[in-house]
């Protein structure tokens, strides 16, 4: 069958600009869905790191009425033997960090503008080795005296403050009385993380737990993991053992944004079939033409006798190589894409401002090399192609051999 | 010694109510090594005649047998591959392939055939140069004159050493002094390799080459 083959891709050359804008064609989709599945595999892998990092830490233990309604965020519902859990926790060699989370108004007292954040009240130098907020300071440090805050760059841009300025952190006590205060701004932070950047600001632990009347008090304790966070969470769960308390991963504190994710994906396969069905139309107009113009053609192969079998297998051959053809320029094409995202980035802050859609990434958008999907999206491509063409070629072969002959003009 | 013989063929195409009768009781007898003519007006049915003997279409009734065997009993995969095996074709238009070189298209129904790469060579090369075609073997059908894409086509149906070449019109794209050339060629070739030509034509110099001429006319023998 070696000549068919060698037939089929001799038919490629037969019409080069139809054969050149098929698989140019071709090759625009498979770069579209490499583009495409390269950001989102980049967006997911980036939500994760950033959520770890500035959000979820691996995971957190707090008191369950807490975790059922934080939304809310209620201040009271507070950690339970909070002694015990840290002997815990030390004893597993892990890394902690108390922290106070709470809702408050920022309210810039020049211009009376007033915003809902989350407040977190954090310990300086445990945070810094259970998060990476730290690295995204700039000109200050994470605070550590009581009438320090620290705000992201936006939140500065919102209120019109700077360092150096003051903010009145508007809030409820733990027994639920209105409590405000001044707070320095001493730094600016900015991360990957937009919904950090947006709805965040921190403060000491001390400064929180006087602004809150915590009395010593904490609701959270963020644990970076060093192993398999499920087996901790449930081996933690059970050493602690201590009534209302509990630990949630940070794959259960980003459940919303997970489900979100995996609608998402959804959304993008229904996407990439639109492309490959666009490719689809594209192959079988192409191959539908290839088989009208060559009608008397495939008459003569089959008077001389060539079987149906021998006929199709040659125009699948044809779209075969033009499958591939395609799927290899679109790789090389989505390469170039990639390796461009990768090392450059696409800014969309332009087109999507501040929102973040659920991800935790910033506004540049970035890509990653999914080789698995380049060379399934080569071979979908090429067995597609090749798949294709067995209907217009069999519709060809219905025809009775004096007719497509006769209709070509060729014999008689 | 017969080589087609035909008994009461008769063949009808049916469109919608319309019945058309190409072939009327068609008995006839080819016998082997023969170079001959069908002839008759557009519409007397020869090519139905041709098609039926080159297994293309089966008859609507009577019997074609080849060499003893009744073509009407073949299926449709024992038909394609008698033709592949037995029948030679040379098509009006030439009908090479156009993207195979003259080399590539005579030994085309070689490679159907499964016969060696060394072998299809050998062979090709030989009959290039009996038809006179020598050192145009990698010219493509478009880098060759009217004749010589005829000189090729007429290659490609001896090069699998056929028992009958069906030759139809083979003249009609040529000037006459190519045509006289490829009709001495077939009949040279029919001499030395004792191959049958059957033509279908109205061309007078076809029937003067002819040593047999059949005369067709609305679906009957008038020989």
């Amino acid at each position: 069958m070696k000549f068919i083959f060698k037939l089929g891709l001799k038919n490629l050359l037969r019409y080069k600009e139809r054969t050149f804008l098929t698989c140019f064609s071709l090759a625009v989709g498979i770069c579209v869905l490499i583009f495409f599945s390269g950001m989102l595999e980049w967006a997911d892998e980036a939500t994760i790191r950033n959520l770890k990092k500035y959000e979820t830490a691996s995971m957190k233990i707090g008191n369950s009425e807490f975790f059922e309604e934080e939304n809310y965020i209620p201040v009271d519902e507070v950690i339970k033997g909070r002694e015990k859990i840290e002997k815990i926790l030390q004893g597993k060699g892990l890394e902690y960090t108390p922290e106070i989370k709470f809702k408050a108004n920022l309210i810039n007292e020049d211009t009376g503008d007033s915003y809902p954040f989350i407040g977190m009240g954090i310990e300086a130098e445990s945070h810094k080795k259970v998060y990476e907020l730290n690295e995204m300071v700039y000109e200050g440090n994470l605070p550590k005296s009581s009438k320090e805050i620290l705000i992201s760059k936006n939140t500065a841009e919102l209120l019109n403050v700077g360092i150096g300025g003051y903010l009145i952190v508007e809030a409820d006590t733990k027994d639920g009385t209105p409590n405000a205060d001044a707070f320095e701004i001493t730094a600016l932070f900015e991360t990957p993380n937009p919904e950090v950047n947006k709805n965040f600001f921190y403060i000491s632990l001390d400064g929180a737990n006087h602004l809150l009347a915590m009395n010593g008090d904490i609701n959270l304790i963020s644990i970076k993991a060093t192993q398999n966070e499920e087996n901790l969470s449930e081996e933690l769960k059970k050493e602690i053992d201590i009534e209302g308390m509990t630990v949630r991963t940070w794959q259960e504190q980003a459940k919303d944004y997970l489900d979100l994710s995996q609608g998402k994906k959804g959304g993008s396969s229904m996407m990439l079939m639109m492309v490959f069905i666009i490719i689809t139309v594209g192959i079988v107009n192409t191959m539908n033409m290839a088989v009208f113009e060559r009608t008397g053609e495939i008459g003569m192969m089959r008077a001389m006798g060539m079987t149906d079998r021998e006929i199709i297998l040659n125009f699948i051959y044809e779209s075969g190589a033009m499958g591939f053809l395609g799927g290899f320029l679109g790789i090389i094409l989505g390469a170039i894409v990639t390796w461009y995202l990768i090392h450059y980035g696409w800014d969309m802050s332009n087109y999507v401002g501040d929102l973040s859609y659920g991800y935790r990434v910033s506004a540049v958008f970035r890509s990653k090399w999914d080789p698995g999907m380049m060379i399934t999206a080569v071979i979908f491509s090429t067995i597609s192609s090749s798949v294709i063409s067995i209907f217009p070629a069999r519709r060809a072969l219905k025809s009775s051999i004096s007719e497509t002959l006769k209709s070509a003009g060729k014999f008689g | 010694m017969e080589l087609i013989k035909t008994k009461d063929l008769s063949k009808t195409y049916i469109s919608g109510e319309t019945e058309t009768k190409a072939l009327r009781g068609v008995s006839l007898v080819i016998e082997n090594g023969e170079f001959s003519a069908i002839t008759g007006p557009s519409g007397s049915g020869k090519t139905t005649l041709f098609n039926l003997i080159g297994a293309l279409d089966s008859p609507t009734s009577g019997t074609i047998s080849f060499d003893g065997k009744d073509l009407s009993k073949l299926n449709k995969r024992e038909r394609t591959l008698f033709r592949r095996e037995k029948i030679g074709f040379v098509f009006q238009t030439f009908n090479l392939i156009p993207v195979l070189t003259a080399f590539e298209n005579v030994a085309f129904p070689l490679n159907l055939l499964g016969v060696p790469e060394k072998k299809i060579k050998k062979k090709v090369y030989n009959l290039l140069e009996k038809v006179g075609l020598k050192g145009m073997e990698e010219r493509k059908p478009a880098a060759l004159s009217g004749g010589q894409q005829q000189r090729v086509a007429v290659a490609r149906a001896l090069i699998k050493e056929p028992v009958l070449v069906l030759a139809d019109e083979p003249t009609a794209n040529l000037d006459s002094a190519t045509g006289g050339e490829i009709m001495k060629l077939m009949k040279k070739l029919n001499k030395e390799e004792e191959i049958t030509f059957l033509f279908a034509t109205h061309d007078p110099m076809v029937m003067e080459y002819s040593r047999r001429r059949i005369k067709l006319h609305d679906g009957k023998i008038q020989e």
